[in-house]
């Protein structure tokens, strides 16, 4: 199995600082924050590289301003990279870095790269103990409650193209991607590999036929650091897109976030698990399959009156001031 | 005398047909017995519902529709009679033909206790995935059209002598603390139950009378798709979805017509006789990590499809 997953999203945008600052707030590790260049990155080490638009060690953009200029898979090993260099020689520029990094271009023009993953074993290694009446694994025990999120790795990738099946044909047939379920005739959803999370790219047609990003995805353990993550990550200022909520396609638990460096980025936990047996789906594209529920302006932090305070005691408080 | 949990809740309203209404939308199956109606959980726990001229009621406490009696579920009918005996040395006690014992606690509740008729039902653990962790393979998370409340967890009632009520239930009838606010609040499970809180008692000033009930659902999944529901059937949310720090569960509370409100919870911690209470304030951070005020919604908003 050549895949391991993303290995690291290359963000071009305009001011780096800021970037790095909402990727920090979100929960990710700062490894190096520079004017022109930061990276930071989930418990697993999959990255997130921001650097300017300018930059011109960066591929060609999609679309203008700020979004991803790259995304960089990867493999197990030096013999996937030679077949893959390969077979993306045969149409297009291949360039290969110092480190055996290679670069390359998907078929919308993206900038994709691949090598020997970095990646670590991802934590946790234990499911989180969550009961059910008669079903308990959680004794004498209280539920974990998060200050933030700390995202254990980077899911996937979501990309409005011109034609879905070109991008599929592409993914599947040249790159050895699976197919995991449709949007009829609107959308696909490709996982890297077999068995694998649900998808580490979906791919949504775009009515008037551009090529952009639509947003970075992030899995963490449970939905308590879901919830507790997006709690925090506004808390600090940043705004939500659209969430909490939940997907019926993938079954995901989400919260999406407006992001400085392009798109949206995501928290998502739950999702589907697929091996080689899954029945890919042709969902129809209507708003009761992109989500179960949705809040359209995020949560809080509770602040109300708990019922153990008595009117009084809030009188009391209010004369107090 | 080990109580085990709650097996009936009666309550006396002014329009059965919309009890039965919220119940039923509530996920409880209906199940007519003579005079009354009842409306049970999957273990088989009963709402009973009758009309609040019932001579046959004890008195409510709170004004209007409210909940008039609460019976406990024992495991034996030793338990039972040992039960009868402790409450006969001070208060009426009333035996049922079928052996049902009822009186008032120190409050003036309407009570009783019976050999527990409530059965223990499997539940499919449900398999949460997370990056890493694979437990639910080749198969979709489970979406709720609506919800089937497997077991009544707990009520809550108002006590404004909070130490005189928490002696009788927990000097007298075998209940234990699990966590407490000084002076506010004390949950209390029944002797033979692991469950966080059977009873919570709430010290809310002078008021007094029946404040929630709730009922335990599979996960969370249950607590969204049973909220969701009732939302779609007009039914208006009091507070949620949110989560409390205390009992550590997810939960929706909905307005009841029939008095007070009806709560969907999940995630319940377990207790057994290792665990330590713990003290709490009164803090909005104790009551809830976070809580929506007006219920989530199904959604209809981004247009995915091409029109």
């Amino acid at each position: 199995m050549p895949y391991v997953g993303i290995d690291a999203v290359t963000y071009g945008t305009s001011d780096v600082q800021k970037g790095a600052q909402a990727f920090e707030d979100f929960g990710l590790k700062k490894i190096k924050s520079g004017e022109n260049e930061a990276v930071l990155e989930t418990q697993d080490g999959s990255r997130v590289i921001i650097r300017k638009t300018g930059d011109k060690s960066l591929p060609k953009a999609i679309q203008r301003g700020s979004t991803v200029r790259e995304i960089t898979w990867g493999v197990s090993s030096k013999a996937d990279l030679t077949r893959i260099k390969r077979e993306l020689s045969k149409d297009r520029e291949v360039t290969e870095d110092k480190d055996g990094t290679i670069h390359s271009t998907d078929n919308n023009g993206l900038g994709i790269a691949f090598r020997k993953s970095q990646r670590r074993k991802v934590k946790p290694r234990s499911a989180t103990p969550i009961n059910s009446p008669e079903a308990i694994v959680r004794y004498d025990d209280r539920a974990t409650y998060y200050d933030k999120a700390n995202p254990l790795t980077l899911g996937h990738a979501v990309f409005t193209v011109p034609s879905y099946t070109e991008t599929q044909d592409f993914y599947v047939n040249r790159l050895g991607f699976f197919v995991t379920d449709y949007y009829k005739g609107r959308g696909v959803f490709l996982r890297c590999k077999t068995p694998g999370g649900h998808h580490n790219l979906f791919f949504l047609e775009d009515e008037n036929g551009q090529t952009a990003i639509n947003h970075v995805a992030f899995g963490v353990a449970n939905t308590h650091e879901l919830f507790a993550g997006g709690i925090s990550f506004t808390s600090k200022g940043w705004k939500t897109a659209v969430g909490p909520g939940r997907h019926i396609v993938s079954s995901c638990y989400f919260w999406y976030f407006k992001n400085p460096c392009g798109g949206n980025i995501e928290y998502f936990v739950d999702e589907d698990f697929c091996t080689e047996n899954w029945k890919p789906k042709h969902w129809n594209p209507a708003p009761d399959m992109f989500a179960e529920w949705a809040l359209g302006d995020g949560l809080s932090k509770f602040a109300g009156q708990p019922p153990t305070r008595t009117k009084q005691d809030m009188k009391k408080k209010q004369k107090a001031k | 005398m080990a109580v085990t949990g709650i097996d009936r809740v009666v309550y006396g309203v002014d329009d059965v047909e919309k009890a039965r209404a919220f119940w039923t939308d509530f996920g409880l199956t209906p199940v007519e017995d003579g005079d009354a109606l009842r409306l049970v959980t999957v273990e088989g726990a009963e709402i009973e519902i009758r009309s609040d001229d019932d001579p046959s009621l004890p008195a409510g406490l709170a004004e209007g529709n409210t909940a008039r009696e609460f019976i406990w579920g024992a495991e034996s009918q030793s338990d039972i009679d040992a039960i009868r005996a402790e409450l006969e040395k001070d208060c009426e006690v009333r035996v049922d033909n079928d052996g049902t014992i009822h009186t008032l606690d120190a409050l003036g509740y309407g009570i009783g206790f019976r050999v527990t008729q409530r059965k223990e039902v499997p539940v499919t653990p449900t398999g949460y995935n997370a990056p890493g962790q694979a437990a639910r393979v080749n198969e979709r998370g489970k979406v709720y059209e609506r919800a089937k409340p497997h077991r009544m967890s707990h009520i809550v009632l108002l006590a404004p002598d909070l130490d005189r009520e928490l002696d009788f239930y927990v000097e007298r009838l075998g209940y234990k603390v699990t966590d407490y606010y000084p002076g506010r609040g004390y949950f209390l499970r029944c002797g033979g139950s692991n469950e966080h809180h059977n009873l919570f008692l709430l010290h809310g000033g002078d008021n007094i009378g029946f404040h929630h009930i709730a009922f335990e659902l599979e996960n969370i999944h249950e607590v969204f798709g049973g909220g969701l529901h009732m939302t779609d059937k007009g039914w208006e949310t009091h507070l949620g979805p949110g989560r409390h720090p205390l009992s550590s569960c997810y939960f929706w509370y909905f307005k009841n017509p029939c008095g007070g409100a009806a709560e969907y919870d999940s995630d319940s911690d377990y207790i057994t006789d290792e665990w330590t209470p713990a003290e709490w304030p009164s803090t909005p951070e104790s009551f809830a990590e976070w809580a929506y005020a007006e219920g989530a919604e199904r959604y209809t908003g981004i247009q995915t499809g091409k029109a």
